[in-house]
């Protein structure tokens, strides 16, 4: 590994001047636009490429041999092989969770497979979500994935951009929060499962492009989605609420139009931040490490636009203060996590796309 | 015609276009948030309105000048190769030229960039719009064709 960064970073909070020395090193590099991260216990990762391939990276370097076969993605604008996430019991069962996105340029759409991986192959392959209806834009899967506490998995819809509108009707998936079971089924709690016009997968509603989903320690459901010129939102989740999109939002359209002049409404979730202008939040994790104390507890949300990754402060559910961070690395980031190491790593996007690793610099 | 006078005739058919279709679409808009169940008062209309010909300009004026200008140079070279009222052909492109350059961004860009096109009937609103300004370019400079 080599050290591409040594900075001492001044972290600007709001409440005390505080500053964590760290180093950034590269894990891997030559990853086709990254997009996700799952540590397994044997010390490997899984990394998800947009591109559509899934790839493995042993001792800090990446194996040629792609994991598969996988089910045919649609790679176009923003779609392709997107989240992944392990199963609580991998260590028994093997399995785990991803999302792409899948049909054709005149319909696709978000969907979601679990496997039981076995060494470098997907077996026992299972569609367990497909979003509805088709749509014929390349934009706005959604697709982030979270386990509940209850093991009820979340996956994040987009819009699909040209159907923003139908973010505010429960009839589709379009800018929805969907909560399952494991196996697809779905569980008898949802909020909208007794009426008879509303899709009973449908957890929350009102968002425009999800693609940052958090399930913290304690139990709060994270979310954060992207705006449009303007108007990216932090959202904490409650079942059954509507999140405004379109009918509200603080962003314009990108023609610049309003997209509505309203920017609260009766019955509408207000974000707990938003962001102007846009930042592009794509990835998303709590700290919980011991490795950076100063940080423990703090959210991290991964930006592409801003090129950095904002730590988040919070106090009783709202954020107290907000920090830019690794700017100097220069690049699109998509992704942050917490290793089992107590380490951040995070994904550039781009088509020489890498995995850092942010340390203490001692 | 001197060209100096074409290129006001022209300029004036874009903006009465642009007028239109940013009009147009601003209340496209407000339908669909009527829909989900909000108020828009009158007052909410006119500002929205007012804020989407001033917000949209850059984007839209762009756009419908250019649509324009290739469709009236296609009307000029039918009516050239195949004959006909040059009066028609400008309508004809007008009518067209947008919903053609809608299209032409959505299958290169993947989406709809001007959010009232995104349906048939806003399409044809639009297109509507394109029909005014190639009317509007025909009466000004083809009176003799009417």
């Amino acid at each position: 590994m080599k050290t591409i960064f040594n900075v001492c970073v001044l972290l600007c909070l709001a409440s005390s001047a505080n500053a964590t020395e760290y180093t950034i090193e590269t894990v891997a590099d030559g990853l086709s636009y990254p997009w996700a991260i799952a540590f397994l216990p044997d010390g490997d990762m899984l990394v998800t490429e947009r591109s559509g391939q899934l790839r493995r990276v042993t001792n800090g370097k990446l194996q040629q041999q792609a994991i598969g076969p996988l089910p045919a993605v649609y790679v176009a604008g923003q779609g392709g092989l997107l989240d992944i996430i392990l199963d609580p019991e991998f260590n028994t069962n093997h399995r785990l969770y991803l999302s792409f996105s899948s049909g054709t340029k005149a319909a696709n759409y978000t969907r979601v497979i679990s496997a039981r991986l076995d060494e470098n192959r997907l077996e026992d392959i299972n569609t367990i979500f497909t979003a509805s209806p088709s749509k014929d834009t390349p934009h706005h899967f959604g697709g982030r994935l979270a386990l509940m506490p209850d093991q009820t998995l979340l996956i994040t819809v987009g819009e699909g951009f040209n159907f923003r509108e139908q973010a505010q009707f429960l009839d589709n998936h379009f800018g929805k929060l969907i909560r399952i079971n494991k196996d697809g089924s779905v569980p008898s709690d949802n909020p909208f499962i007794d009426r008879g016009d509303a899709l009973p997968e449908i957890w929350t509603y009102g968002h425009r492009n999800p693609q940052g989903l958090l399930v913290s320690i304690d139990g709060t459901v994270w979310l954060h989605e992207h705006g449009p010129r303007g108007g990216d939102e932090l959202n904490l989740i409650k079942p059954g609420k509507n999140y405004g999109w379109p009918a509200i939002t603080h962003g314009m359209d990108y023609s610049g139009a309003y997209v509505s002049p309203f920017t609260e409404a009766s019955g509408m979730e207000q974000p707990v931040v938003y962001w102007l202008p846009s930042i592009a939040p794509a990835g998303f994790c709590e700290y919980l490490g011991d490795v950076f104390p100063d940080w423990q507890g703090n959210l991290f949300v991964a930006a592409l636009a801003e090129k950095s990754v904002r730590r988040l402060v919070m106090k009783n559910g709202r954020v107290q203060s907000q920090a830019i961070m690794f700017t100097e690395i220069e690049q699109r980031i998509r992704e942050i996590q917490v290793g089992p190491d107590g380490y951040l790593y995070l994904l550039t996007d781009s088509d020489a796309g890498q995995i850092l690793k942010v340390l203490p610099a001692n | 015609m001197k060209k100096t006078r074409i290129i006001i005739i022209f300029v004036v058919a874009v903006l009465t276009t642009y007028l239109l279709a940013s009009i147009i679409g601003t209340q496209i808009v407000l339908t669909d948030i009527l829909n989900f169940g909000l108020e828009v008062s009158l007052s909410d209309r006119v500002s929205a309105t007012i804020h989407d010909i001033v917000g949209l300009a850059p984007v839209l004026s762009a756009l419908i000048s250019a649509a324009l200008l290739v469709g009236f140079i296609v009307a000029i070279i039918c009516k050239r190769f195949l004959g006909g009222n040059l009066t028609y052909w400008y309508l004809a492109a007008g009518f067209t030229s947008l919903p053609a350059t809608i299209m032409l961004i959505k299958s290169v860009m993947g989406v709809t960039l001007f959010a009232a096109a995104r349906t048939g009937w806003g399409m044809l609103l639009i297109a509507l719009c394109g029909l005014v300004g190639g009317w509007l370019f025909a009466r000004l400079t083809q009176k003799r064709d009417v």
